[in-house]
């Protein structure tokens, strides 16, 4: 399998606090990673380190399937351009938006008409935008969301606003797909299809790093987890190992008294 | 279809009505409210669709006043030609103010584009060499049409030929408007509005595509401007005051934020009503800031709007 994602001593402080401290880890072409780690661990910060949302203080992040490229100093709109899409952990809608809205959105770095072909409405601009509205339903059918496509977005449950922000993301059409704790707040019922859901992108080739509380959805998926505590590595292995190893128990569940 | 058909009567209507009624005052007033329509709706494009708040939105209309004025009269550019410049200085300005300003958000912005907005209006003031400082520039020559057997035409100082002008203008801007709301274009800008953060991440490059709606909003202004200058024949920096720039945000605020049809009603509303009110003198302008105030109690998002002012700030990225 070849690299997709690597990053190397990926550092990021806020005033006093690190909050990433020489972080290293590295994604393969179809590999499912977990990323997992108290609160604070600095886990959301690497995903904005790498999405361009923040600029690490150093570091290397490179990206690519055939060649590798540097992500760090690119715009968040760069990153995604290069197939690196995410979704939030505080979910991140537009609101007055329709479902389907959303996700001809997310074909934005996948078209191209401007100004003048949207002014003048020329055929081109009409194509791709049936192009467009039509990769959206096939995206919205697979996440199950095509019966609400022209719902406003503020209206949906909880749980199928996931869904959306992961659709809107799919339609970027990534190699990388980021998933900032996509079970958060969600029923067993819910997390149960959300599961299923990732494991159809994992059949379809996707690769994911996935940040998780909940053992029980990154365990079954994830081809290997990683451990971040404050703001360090701790652990990088296959789940079982993880499970298993001292250092993460003492992270989670504080020192054992001897 | 039942849309199309309004909407036909509509502008049949609009389009006959110096017939029905040729007061001229009655017209004169109406041609001034279109001209706001105008304005309101590229100020549209970049406080209700892309979500900017901007406060200095006259400067852009004087920035296309004075470019067709003094193309005018230095090369004695027509109206036909020059309104093209006089658009494109305005967008160009709207481009070159945003380049620098449209990393402060919110608030902020909207000071940084009032500074903008009293700065042209000083500049144009107080350079006397070019424009003719407080006195502005006279003299600009009315638009001229050749008409069979009568051969050039001037508009001269009858309103209704600008009324058709204005009015034409008018729908195809608003023509122009949806098209734009609709496409790519439109949605990415909606998407900024609603969440900055959110849309970058989408993938939309949200400096240039603020960039683009202040460009086209300022080039709107421009055109408005050009048939400003040529309607009046004079204009003078204090045509274009804060107050002016604060007008055209009502209208567009009172017409529903994103809302094209809200900015020509707001526009069209709030461009009559101090002349409706005029039988009650000199409690007139009370009786407009209370007419106001009613209004935005009764619908806080205006006539035709989703959104209230203000809201959808960015929100600041968790730190975890």
């Amino acid at each position: 399998m070849s690299r997709l994602l690597e990053i190397g001593q990926l550092t990021k402080r806020f005033g006093g606090v690190v909050a990433l401290d020489e972080v290293s880890l590295s994604v393969d072409e179809g590999e499912i990673v977990g990323l997992i780690g108290p609160n604070g661990a600095g886990k959301t910060t690497l995903f904005n380190c790498v999405t361009g949302v923040l600029r690490p203080d150093h570091g290397v992040v490179q990206f690519g399937r055939t060649s590798q490229e540097s992500l760090i100093g690119l715009a968040a709109h760069e990153v995604v351009q290069r197939g690196l899409a995410r979704t939030f952990q505080n979910i991140r809608l537009f609101s007055s938006m329709s479902v389907l809205e959303h996700v001809i959105i997310g074909t934005y770095t996948r078209t191209h008409a401007g100004l003048w072909s949207a002014a003048l409405l020329t055929r081109e601009a009409r194509r791709e935008e049936q192009w467009a509205r039509d990769r959206a339903m096939g995206l919205l059918e697979f996440v199950g969301l095509d019966q609400r496509a022209d719902e406003v977005a503020g209206n949906l449950p909880f749980g199928l606003r996931r869904r959306l922000e992961i659709a809107r993301a799919l339609a970027a059409d990534p190699s990388l797909l980021l998933l900032d704790e996509p079970a958060a707040g969600l029923n067993p019922t819910e997390k149960q299809s959300l599961l299923q859901l990732i494991a159809h992108l994992k059949d379809q080739g996707l690769s994911i790093l996935l940040i998780e509380h909940d053992m029980q959805v990154v365990m079954p998926i994830s081809h290997r987890v990683i451990v971040l505590d404050y703001g360090k590595k701790i652990a990088d292995g296959p789940p079982n190992a993880i499970q298993a190893d001292p250092l993460v128990i003492e992270a989670y569940l504080g020192k054992a008294p001897s | 279809m039942i849309r199309m058909v309004r909407w036909t009567i509509g502008v049949l209507l609009a389009l006959a009505l110096p017939l029905l009624n040729p007061n001229p005052y009655h017209v004169d007033v109406l041609t001034t409210a279109l001209l706001y329509a105008i304005l309101a709706l590229g100020l549209n494009l970049i406080v209700g669709l892309t979500g900017l708040l901007h406060l200095g939105y006259a400067a852009f209309f004087a920035i296309g006043a004075y470019t067709y004025g003094l193309l005018n009269l230095h090369w004695h550019w027509p109206f036909w030609v020059g309104w093209l410049p006089a658009a494109l200085t305005a967008g160009l300005f709207g481009v070159a103010l945003g380049a620098p300003v449209l990393r402060v958000r919110g608030d902020y912005l909207a000071i940084v584009t009032l500074g903008f907005g009293e700065i042209v209006r000083i500049t144009f003031t107080n350079l006397d060499r070019w424009t003719g400082g407080p006195n502005g520039l006279l003299g600009i020559a009315h638009p001229r049409v050749w008409l069979p057997g009568q051969g050039l035409v001037d508009f001269g100082v009858s309103s209704v030929p600008y009324y058709y002008l204005v009015a034409i203008t008018t729908l195809v801007v608003a023509g122009l408007c949806v098209r734009l709301s609709r496409s790519r274009v439109g949605r990415a800008w909606v998407a900024i509005r609603e969440d900055e953060l959110a849309a970058s991440c989408a993938g939309i490059p949200v400096l240039q595509l603020k960039l683009l709606a202040q460009g086209c909003g300022g080039a709107i202004a421009g055109l408005g401007g050009a048939i400003f200058a040529a309607k009046q024949g004079t204009i003078t920096p204090d045509s274009f005051d804060f107050i002016l720039s604060v007008m055209i945000l009502a209208m567009v605020v009172l017409g529903g934020l994103g809302s094209i049809r809200g900015a020509i009603v707001g526009a069209l509303l709030l461009g009559t009503l101090p002349e409706l009110l005029r039988g009650f003198e000199q409690y007139r302008m009370l009786l407009f800031g209370l007419s106001m105030i009613v209004i935005m109690r009764l619908r806080p998002r205006g006539f035709f709007g989703g959104r209230a002012l203000g809201r959808g700030r960015p929100r600041h990225v968790a730190a975890t």
